[in-house]
């Protein structure tokens, strides 16, 4: 329990150090709103820099990943004063009418109660996920009893070709415990989802009412499969919030062009490929649908979009060259086009079990459905580039997993099977939902009903 | 700044109904869709609510009654002997290689006990480290299977047995 507390102090101070070097602060407010958000974008740092340490057959020890997060901080820190970012000021409190404000409330202390509830299971739950014992915490517990990677019994683990951070930070956490405890860790994920939706809110709040927020931040919480998953020490969850932070940030840059928007974009996209394949597939939905979204301004979004994806791309290099040196191959479909003409029925099939499953109300109750709602709503009173932006990841993240589960003909295609990716690959889109509907909505209600 | 969005302040004073009265009929339409939208997702969160939180709660209270044994091995679905894996971390000095066979000689209550025992002990072992081959292991761990050819019983229990080899 220490280490995972340890990990995420650290990971926090890194997160703050970093938004002091991107945007400052105006107001000491500012820093308790955006904690979730320091907490999320430290842990990312965090998670990369180790990653990249450990691909350079670096040895992880507990006074490295103190000096790493406290060199994030430092070196975020020395951008900010070097840059005259705003510090923290004293603001006199302001009392601004809150419409519905009770229901806010209500809503707030649902969120409250539910993730008090998480942090109290995870300091009781025993390692029971499948691939939590599989591969996620045995990779952790190696670099924790090798302090690195060994290129001979690493890669004996399942998934030997999936990119590092995750186990990186549980094997992180361990050294600052002095121990593998596979219990105490659950609590770091109940934390990385507590940390989630305080981003998600602190980074809309300046923008939104309370009242659009905290609904969709109660939904999310009590979603039957968030709530099954929340818990589970591997990396799809936390593969899922860097994503949503990423498409968040990449979304108010694109309506607002604050420029630290769009460094924290690129952050959270290297961190979410760097922690599952299914990340880099991800992140490539989102800066294509961007580019669409941007099509007007395409000469000044482009090549920023672009200079996100290199970092994306950038970010991979150390793990593949890692990979390349061990001979540990990527595990592809390996069909030829010849293979999937053969099993195009799969094709079909695969695209209707992840709409099943995306609008699936025993999983995700009507998460989906809320954010398609918003969009539409939106695309109806005027056009919209947030709505390119949600709908254009969702339908293109929903080609590539149609993809994914068509290549690889071992995996059934029914909502039920254990084998099957799908239920956890949806997922990032629920959240992504959630979280955009709140903007757009807001896009709707901000200007989108004057006569005209 | 080109689509610059307003402050809550300015955001909260329209959404408490100053606008209603500029609002024309699709607008004010588009206005209560929208908020149908916030209604949904809030009434479904507060309505699902006491359910979510009791089965939290149910679990949290499940884990606390396991025994210190049940929540080691938390994966208790694979039906595995906890006796037979805390035998082997106990024998096997933490610099020595361990083997996995299985067989028939064993009840279980699922064949995914057999197939998932190699994994699942590769990780409850570490750091002892698993090999293929039983003829380069110090050790065997026997599920149920037929005790190879040079090897000693270190340990012997209702499941399996543990089986040190001449290495």
């Amino acid at each position: 329990m220490t280490g995972v507390a340890l990990l995420l102090l650290l990971a926090t101070l890194a997160g703050y150090g970093a938004l002091w070097g991107l945007r400052g602060w105006e107001y000491w407010t500012d820093v308790l709103r955006l904690a979730g958000l320091a907490c999320l974008l430290g842990t990312a740092l965090l998670g990369v820099a180790l990653a990249w340490l450990l691909s350079a057959e670096g040895s992880v020890s507990a006074s490295r990943v103190a000096a790493l997060a406290l060199a994030v901080a430092a070196a975020g820190a020395a951008v900010g004063v070097a840059r005259r970012r705003p510090r923290p000021a004293l603001r006199r409190l302001e009392h601004p009418r809150e419409p519905l404000l009770w229901a806010a409330l209500a809503c707030a202390a649902v969120v409250a109660v539910q993730l008090q509830a998480y942090l109290r299971l995870a300091h009781t739950q025993p390692l029971a996920a499948w691939d939590a014992w599989a591969f996620w915490t045995p990779k952790a517990m190696l670099i924790f009893y090798d302090r690195g990677l060994d290129p001979e019994y690493f890669p004996t683990f399942a998934g030997p070709s999936y990119p590092l951070v995750v186990p990186a930070l549980k094997g992180a956490a361990f050294h600052l415990e002095g121990a593998p405890d596979v219990v105490a860790i659950h609590t770091l994920f109940a934390a990385l989802a507590a940390a989630f939706v305080f981003a998600v809110v602190g980074l809309l709040r300046p923008r939104l009412p309370l009242v659009l927020l905290w609904p969709f931040a109660a939904l999310l919480v009590v979603l039957p499969e968030f709530t099954r998953r929340a818990l589970h020490p591997q990396a799809d969850l936390t593969l899922d919030y860097f994503f949503v932070l990423a498409a968040l940030a990449l979304g108010l840059w694109i309506v607002e062009r604050e420029a630290w928007l769009l460094p924290l974009a690129a952050i959270f996209l290297a961190a979410a490929a760097n922690t599952k394949r299914e990340g880099q597939l991800l992140a490539v939905c989102l800066l294509v649908a961007a580019a669409a979204a941007t099509w007007r301004g395409r000469r000044y979004a482009w090549p920023r979009l672009a200079a996100v994806a290199a970092v994306g791309v950038a970010s991979l290099l150390p793990w593949w060259a890692w990979r390349a040196r061990h001979g540990v191959e990527e595990f592809t479909p390996g069909l030829g086009l010849a293979g999937y003409w053969e099993h195009r029925d799969r094709a079909w099939r695969g695209f209707g079990l992840a709409v099943e499953l995306l609008f699936s109300w025993e999983l995700w109750l009507v998460a989906a459905p809320v954010g398609i709602a918003a969009a539409l709503l939106l695309a109806l009173v005027r056009p919209s580039r947030l709505v390119t932006l949600y709908l254009g990841t969702t339908v293109l993240a929903l080609l590539g997993f149609t993809w994914s589960i068509w290549g690889f003909t071992f995996m059934q295609i029914d909502p039920g099977a254990g084998s099957s990716p799908m239920p956890r690959l949806v997922g990032s889109l629920v959240l992504l939902s959630l979280a955009f509907a709140p903007l757009m909505l807001w896009r709707l209600l901000d200007g989108g009903l004057r006569r005209t | 700044m080109p689509g610059h969005l307003t402050t809550a302040a300015d955001a909260a004073s329209g959404l408490a109904g100053r606008r209603w009265r500029d609002l024309d009929r699709r607008g004010r339409a588009v206005l209560l869709a929208a908020l149908a939208i916030v209604a949904v997702a809030g009434a479904l969160a507060v309505a699902r609510w006491p359910g979510s939180v009791g089965t939290v709660h149910e679990l949290t209270a499940e884990n606390r009654a396991l025994s210190e044994t049940d929540r080691a091995i938390g994966a208790r679905y694979l039906d595995i002997s906890p006796e037979f894996l805390f035998a082997a971390r106990e024998l096997i000095p933490e610099d020595d290689t361990f083997a996995v066979l299985t067989g028939d000689r064993v009840e279980v209550a699922t064949p995914t006990t057999l197939t998932a025992l190699p994994s699942y002990s590769a990780y409850f072992l570490l750091p002892r480290r698993q090999v293929a081959d039983p003829a380069a292991a110090d050790w065997v761990l026997c599920y149920g299977c037929e005790p190879p050819p040079g090897t000693e019983v270190a340990w012997e229990g209702a499941d399996g047995s543990i089986l040190r080899t001449e290495r």
